[in-house]
């Protein structure tokens, strides 16, 4: 690597050493209206040899005797090009670019639209907004850039954002979008959170290499979806890779970056009292001692630690004090450093670019390591006139080591977050003789878990595609793609004899070995015929198009257990081997589509689509799927040009409708009979083999050949106005979307003899509001700032459930879960409340030792819902001279959590609101009833019975019910900053370099989350399922903060 | 280049015109279709199943509440303490509710279907007993559940409720039927090793079959002890004195699955304890009762407490945060080596941490001699033929050895406590109280037992969340939200079941 980076080094030297025959131009570049533009590039056409103007618009550039042409460009004006000849002062004008030369997008299969007559909104990343901050997963990037767009982030060590546009499209699977890259669907899956057991993993698309991106877009409603047919119906994230440039020499970037990554928030611990025992739901005799030092108990309700001397689980004496760090010495910083470097170029034929990315990081537990090794190629050629070629090639590797996370004994934060504060967990022996541990808990002890439960997996994965392009004439072409993505993954589990947990194999103690290889492969290919022609005042382009793809995934797992040889990490060591586990899924779809657009003197444009999908997994006959799609775009100040004036610059008025229709899941049209076993909900099962027999179920889960398509079917209205000089900038959005003849498996009654039949039953719709908003508060010579701000608001109602099903429990436990309700917001989070009355008032117990508490409901009701209010993300931009400022202000309000940690810290009093108020008088013995709750009992009358802090707070207490720990997650927080500063041209002239930029950025450097203490709010138990709401035994959220430097030459 | 767009153009066409083909690729290739499964793996799973869930969640909850076991932990609030106060909630149920519809008596109909399409009317028979042995447990358990409208998939997703005595009449119908398929000569398919149940060549465990289904029948008819007293004692009489009819006659008898020394396919009792670390310990309220009685039997149920003392101690509902108690011993868990108790004399259920290794390999008791015989003293003592005190013995006798006692003790004992006197309610209590020592570890009859006939005398512990002792189970959460013809839930777990009258 390092060796590369200096063989490039001296290669520029060289041709810097070449071209020493130099001449000096100077000149001014102004605009229309003669005022000089600050920061055009003046580029000699062909070389890397450039300036840029200074804050008057003048540069002086040293140029080479053989240059003959001189590029200006800036932004939000046309590039230029100027002949040089003798001339060594060439000044010009620069044309602003206005409406009228809007960009082009990439929509749909390389299709290119005139952004302007587009009749829905199409926001884009740039490749500088995705990388400023170095988030080694894309998915991260994406936070609070896009209006429509909610992303959400799953917690614990490498894992990504749950991305999700436009609310919910799916009844019980994935609202996950569609990820294309350069025109070909790539796989994201993964990124599973562990809820009972294993470990986290990541998305797949941190197999991308996010400094190969040129830009990002993302496709939202269903117009502009409907294309690429039933995977699009939840969005698309549409990835275009940087490519080379033409006629350009080899340009060499190169990318380093290193970041330090903390803890971003533990919780404040109370050092008062000990680790001991918790009365609070027992029935103890009025004599019985509170706060007695206990070293089998989980909980921190002991005495006030004074020194006293207390034989601890080693069976030493020992004087009690507390160990205020004994938490936090778990966790450490962990790191992240990522080097990229790519080199591109091209002939006025042929161009290409290779990049190579290398990123290692690790977590904030030790034994998480994530390392990944990405080369990619692009090639592009045009063959002859009329045909060109394309390919990208990309080759990933990525591998991992991880700790276990979920609501399990092997978790190290299970009941690590709260290890009672006067265990010297630091300090303590965690193994014996044997190799085993020493924990007084019945979990595992967190050090030893890290040590000896171990996981890591890798992905090795190939992303490529070819295209051809071929121009029969000058308003007809034809355009083949086709692609793939191949991943083999594998990932091994270890759990070591004596893990209590049992994490990757629940191996009871015995010790186990799993491992599991998973197969993928996707292939896509599309083939399109594009014309364009223009009839007087009308513009005619369409496009005709075939795409065909089959994805095919096959995973086998084998859980071995009962270790003979300790800590020998091989599946041969187990002496106990179940029957592996097979899975296949294979879906093919074919599809044809039209898409014509009709603009009218570039001011009224029509657009109409229409998609034919032929899918495997729909019974032979009922396979056809037909969906429509129509976008109509004015642009009211061409329509209108007296509308244009000093403070309207434009204004387009957008509407359009759309339908897509998705076919079911693989394999869900007929019944099968599967190798069986038992299992109840605690951990027990029973495994074939069973004493050398096997034995046959039928599948609980039924299938119906009757299946017809969902249709998400979504009519949205839209403008974006430009004022003052185009220094605000407004786009709005407002759309309907709902989902038809939903699919899913309807849990019906299991006395029917299955418990789920699979049927097209549910229906959900969102209603949404988007706004963009551009603003530019401060344009003068030396210092821009600039805003960009997005808010993000939708609400998916779950309006209809299948015949005679009014819930459908989506996740969770007996309480609290996650249900989809008839005529409930989608993902409400059902548990225990507390009993009240009519109206409202806590019923609190009057007799027994558990007088003065609450009770919970015998039954759930809705507690909340995960889904926010509103998102807004801030982007505030500031330049002065070489500097750049950014900062990302990521707002979330509402939008409910259950949180485990927050109600295991507090029942077991480890944190510091517990010890609030004294727990003890003064002879550190007698306790005292310093807490009450406020209510009344049956009769109405209110209850005054003191309680103590360890009642108050625990199982029979506060935690009785879920409700207690319903927090809110509404958020302020700094999601992103970075401090750019590119050495101005002058300072770098006589250096080999194009460009040279040093920044330092963080991730999450404040937060401030009004009712949410002790830890990150965002967490999410269930991953990147798009379902919210839980959280269990999460570990820590992380903080960012690092270095970049970036050089091009 | 017109050639490659040709080129390009025929693989289209090609692919398209085989599109149907292509698209034809619908069928899961990891699992066999529904019509395709064999009847003997089916049978294996459905006794794998039974011999499961009978050493599962039902076993908890009836033995919880029955004060067999207690919830303990050393952790937070385990869900076992909270079964313990009678906080047992609609969603607790849903798992084994549909373990015993949809994979049991679901796999259980296609046996009976397949068995009668294969003329093999041994199959059938052990299918309907199974079905009997299952169903009678959910009615038991949650009264008024579907029955005559189960088992039809797609066409009815809503199954009707029926009332429990309809159900009871059905079920013994159905064994009266399978005790004729089993007594007929056919020479078509019957189970062998295939059943873990009566595992075996069909010639010989046929009359294992057969006594079960005798067996069942009886402890069917007890039920009705409280609604028809008198009918009971004449349905119980006729079956007794049917010519030809047999019943256990011996603990080889037992009906119960075996489970073997091997992570996965231990005893559920035994994994419990090894997954669940310290939620569940024996009740103060048995142990004080063997403790009364210098029971013989506690060395093989009961772990001591100090572990190097021969004292047993229960824990109860309410207790604090310990460790201190007898734990759970072999005659649940399997045969057991070592332990290293701390310096309080408490082990830990897990071998790692000074606690015994157990093999697991136990039995789950579903239905054994000696309850045949306390169910004869008991139908005895109402006028039914026998001599009550005798079946009284005989079921100490029949416990105490299949727990491993010598007969020196077990006489001992029967000495001191064998014999039947005093009113009719004291002798029935003091056969139900045996009977419940003798029950350690089976899955819900001393809890019907109890609300048979109020004994043992338990009483409601003090931190209830119920006015009084639990009689039925909340209907399950899933089954509410999915049929549409469940009835509302009950109000609370007082609810009886059909037979236990108020």
């Amino acid at each position: 690597m390092r060796k590369f980076f200096f063989l490039c080094l001296s290669l520029v030297a060289v041709f810097v050493q070449l071209s020493a025959q130099n001449r000096t131009i100077t000149g001014k570049i102004t605009d229309e209206k003669g005022a000089g533009i600050a920061g055009v590039s003046v580029l000699v056409k062909g070389s890397i040899v450039g300036v840029t103007t200074d804050a008057d618009g003048n540069y002086k550039l040293t140029a080479p005797t053989t240059a003959k042409t001189l590029i200006f460009s800036a932004l939000n004006f046309t590039d230029k090009e100027m002949n040089i000849g003798n001339s060594a002062n060439i000044s010009t004008s620069l044309t602003g670019k206005d409406d009228n030369l809007s960009e082009v997008v990439v929509t749909s299969f390389g299709i290119k639209r005139d952004a302007k007559t587009l009749g829905y909104s199409t926001p884009k990343i740039s490749a500088e907004d995705l990388t400023q901050v170095r988030n080694t997963n894309i998915t991260n990037a994406i936070v609070g850039k896009v209006a429509g767009v909610r992303t959400s982030g799953t917690g614990g060590s490498f894992s990504g954002s749950a991305i999700l546009i436009r609310g919910y499209t799916s009844m019980t699977g994935s609202s996950a979008p569609l990820f294309v890259l350069d025109g070909v669907p790539i796989d994201n899956g993964g990124g599973g959170v562990a809820l009972q057991g294993g470990v986290t993993n990541s998305n797949r698309a941190v197999d991308i290499n996010p400094d190969d991106i040129e830009d990002l877009t993302v496709l939202k409603g269903a117009a502009a979806t409907s294309l690429y047919g039933s995977r699009g119906a939840a969005g698309v994230i549409l990835i275009t890779t940087k490519k080379g440039k033409r006629k350009a020499k080899n340009n060499v970037d190169f990318n380093s970056s290193y970041a330090v990554v903390s803890v971003n928030r533990l919780p404040d611990y109370q050092n008062e009292y000990a680790q001991g025992t918790s009365s609070s739901s027992l029935t103890l005799p009025a004599t019985s001692t509170v706060g007695i030092y206990n070293f089998n108990a989980a909980t921190s309700w002991g005495p006030r630690m004074i020194g006293q001397t207390v034989t601890n689980f080693f069976g030493r004496p020992e004087a009690l004090r507390a160990y205020p760090n004994n938490v936090s010495d778990i966790v450490q910083n962990g790191f992240n450093r990522q080097n990229t470097i790519g080199i591109s170029g091209g002939t006025d034929k042929t161009t290409y670019r290779v990049s190579y990315n290398n990123t290692k990081e690790t977590y904030v537990l030790r034994a998480n390591e994530l390392n990944k090794n990405v080369l990619s190629l692009n090639l592009n050629s045009e063959v002859t006139d009329k045909l060109s070629v394309s390919s990208y090639l990309s080759i990933n590797n990525t591998s991992s080591i991880r700790s276990q996370q979920g609501n399990q004994l092997s978790n190290p934060f299970f009941r690590g977050l709260f290890t009672p504060r006067s265990y010297d967990l630091t300090g303590s022996p965690y193994y014996n003789a044997a190799g085993g541990q020493l924990y007084y808990g019945g979990e595992d002890n967190p050090y030893w878990s890290l040590d000896n439960v171990r996981y890591n997996d890798e992905v090795n994965r190939f992303i490529g595609n070819v295209g051809a392009r071929y121009k029969f004439n000058s308003w007809l072409n034809a355009d083949f793609k086709l692609g793939a993505d191949i991943q083999s993954f594998r990932s091994h589990g270890f759990d070591e004899i004596g893990s209590r947990g049992g994490g990757n194999t629940s191996a009871n103690g015995t010790g186990g070995v799993s491992d599991v290889r998973n197969n993928l492969r996707n292939i896509n290919s599309y083939l399109t015929l594009n014309a364009q022609k223009k009839f007087g005042n009308f513009n005619v382009s369409g496009t005709l198009g075939n795409e065909i793809f089959d994805n095919f995934s096959n995973s086998l797992s084998v859980r071995s257990t009962g270790l003979a040889i300790r800590g020998f990490d091989q599946i041969s060591n187990a002496t106990v081997h179940n029957a592996p586990s097979v899975g296949t899924g294979q879906v093919r779809t074919i599809g044809v589509f039209a898409d014509v657009v009709v603009d009218y003197k570039r001011w009224l444009s029509l657009n109409v689509k229409a998609r034919n999908d032929f899918a495997s997994t729909l019974a032979p006959g009922s396979q056809s799927i037909f969906y429509p799609a129509a976008a109509l775009s004015a642009s009211m100040t061409d329509a209108i040009p007296t509308l244009k004036n000093k403070v309207l610059n434009s204004w387009k008025l957008r509407a359009n409708y759309g339908v897509v229709g998705r076919a079911a899941p693989a394999y869900n049209t007929d019944n099968y009979a599967a190798l069986g076993g038992a299992a109840d909900g605690f951990g027990p099962n029973i495994t074939y083999p069973f004493n050398g027999l096997s034995g046959y179920t039928i599948s609980n889960a039924a299938g119906n050949p009757k299946l017809r398509p969902e249709f998400t079917t979504e009519w949205e209205i839209g403008t974006d106005i430009a004022l003052f000089d185009n220094r605000v900038t407004i786009q709005a959005n407002y759309y309907v979307r709902k989902l038809t003849d939903g699919l899913f498996g309807v849990p019906v009654s299991p006395a029917s003899g299955v418990t789920s039949l699979f049927q097209n039953a549910g229906e959900i719709e969102t209603k949404g509001t988007e706004l963009t908003l551009g603003l530019v508060p401060i344009k003068s010579r030396n210092f821009t700032w600039s805003i960009n701000a997005n808010y993000t608001q939708f609400r998916s109602m779950v309006t209809k459930l299948a015949p005679g099903v009014t819930v459908i429990t989506l996740a969770g436990f007996t309480t609290p879960n996650i249900r989809l309700v008839e005529g409930e917001e989608y993902g409400a989070i059902f548990g225990n409340a507390y009993q009240r009355d009519a109206q409202g008032r806590m019923i609190l117990q009057t007799t027994g030792v558990n007088a003065g508490l609450p009770l919970p409901t015998s039954g759930v009701v809705k507690l909340g819902n995960s889904n926010p209010r509103y998102t807004v993300g801030i982007t505030n931009t500031f330049s002065y001279k070489m500097f750049t400022l950014d900062v990302l202000f990521d707002i979330r309000e509402g939008g409910d959590l259950y949180s485990r940690n927050l109600a295991d810290l507090r029942r077991n009093g480890a944190v510091i609101e517990t010890a609030e108020l004294a727990r003890f008088d003064k002879d550190n013995v007698t306790p005292l009833r310093n807490y009450q709750f406020t209510g009344v009992d049956a009769t109405g009358a209110a209850v005054n019975v003191p309680i103590r802090a360890d009642q108050y707070w625990g199982n029979a207490g506060k935690y009785v019910a879920a409700e207690g720990f319903m927090v809110n997650t509404s958020w302020f927080r700094v999601r992103e900053m970075n401090l750019t500063m590119k050495l101005p041209k002058n300072l770098i002239d006589k250096t080999p370099f194009g460009n040279i930029e040093f920044g330092v950025f963080g991730r999450n450097l404040f937060l401030k989350a009004r009712d949410y203490p002790h830890l990150d709010p965002e967490q999410n138990a269930l991953g990147s399922s798009n379902i919210g709401g839980l959280e269990f035994n999460a570990n820590p959220a992380t903080r960012t903060l690092g270095f970049n430097l970036r050089l091009t030459f | 280049m017109k050639k490659i767009l040709i080129a390009i153009s025929l693989v289209f066409l090609i692919g398209l015109s085989s599109c149907k083909k292509y698209l034809d690729i619908n069928k899961d290739p990891d699992r066999i279709a529904e019509t395709s499964a064999p009847i003997d793996l089916l049978l294996t799973n459905v006794t794998v199943n039974t011999g499961f869930h009978s050493g599962s969640d039902l076993n908890r909850y009836s033995n919880i509440i029955m004060q067999q076991y207690s919830g303990q932990t050393t952790g937070g609030e385990t869900q076992t303490q909270q079964y313990e106060k009678y906080l047992l909630q609609s969603a607790d149920v849903n798992n084994m509710w549909s373990a015993f519809y949809a994979v049991m008596l679901n796999d259980i109909e296609i046996i009976i279907r397949l068995a009668t399409a294969q003329n093999a009317p041994y199959y059938r028979g052990v299918a309907k007993l199974l079905k009997a042995y299952n169903y009678h447990h959910l009615v038991d358990a949650f009264g008024n559940v579907p029955f005559s409208e189960t088992q039809q998939t797609g066409s009815n997703p809503s199954p009707k409720f029926d009332n429990g005595a309809a159900i009871y009449t059905g079920l013994i119908a159905n064994i009266d039927e399978a005790l004729v398929d089993l007594n007929s000569v056919s020479t078509g398919l019957a189970p062998g090793n295939n059943s873990t149940i009566y595992s075996g060549n069909f010639t010989t465990r046929r009359a294992n079959w057969i006594r079960f289904g005798n067996t069942l029948k009886l402890r069917l008819l007890l039920h009705y002890s409280k609604l028809n007293r008198a009918d009971c004692v004449a349905r119980i009489t006729a079956l007794v004195n049917l010519t030809g009819v047999t019943f256990f006659a011996a603990n080889a008898d037992n009906f119960e699955m075996p489970f073997f020394s091997v992570t996965d396919r231990q005893n559920p009792i035994d994994q419990f304890e090894m997954r669940r670390t310290n939620n569940l310990f024996p009740n103060k309220f048995l142990v004080d009762a063997m403790n009364a009685t210098a029971d013989p039997r506690r060395p093989f149920y009961f772990t001591p407490f100090p572990f190097t003392s021969t004292n047993y101690v229960g824990a109860a509902s309410g207790d604090p945060q310990s460790q201190n108690y007898s734990r759970f011993h072999t005659f649940l868990r399997g045969n057991g080596t070592g332990g290293t108790p701390t310096p309080n004399g408490a082990l830990n259920p897990l071998p790692a941490q000074g606690g015994i290794l157990y093999d697991g390999a136990q039995v789950v008791r579903m239905l054994t001699f000696a309850e045949y015989n306390f169910m004869r003293a008991e139908a005895a003592v109402y006028g039914a033929p026998g001599v009550a005190e005798t079946f009284f013995q005989a079921g100490i006798t029949a416990s105490m050895t299949a727990a491993g006692v010598s007969a020196p003790n077990i006489a001992t004992y029967i000495a001191a406590n064998g014999t039947l006197t005093g009113t009719e309610a004291q002798r029935i209590n003091r056969i139900i109280s045996e009977k419940f020592v003798a029950s350690y570890g089976v899955m819900q009859e001393s809890w019907t037992d109890w609300r048979r006939t109020g004994f043992p005398s338990i009483v409601r512990v003090s931190n209830a969340v119920t006015t009084a002792i639990p009689r039925s189970l909340p209907y399950p959460q899933s089954e509410i939200d999915a049929n549409r013809n469940a009835p509302p839930q009950k109000p609370d777990l007082l609810v009886r079941t059909f037979w236990d009258t108020p």
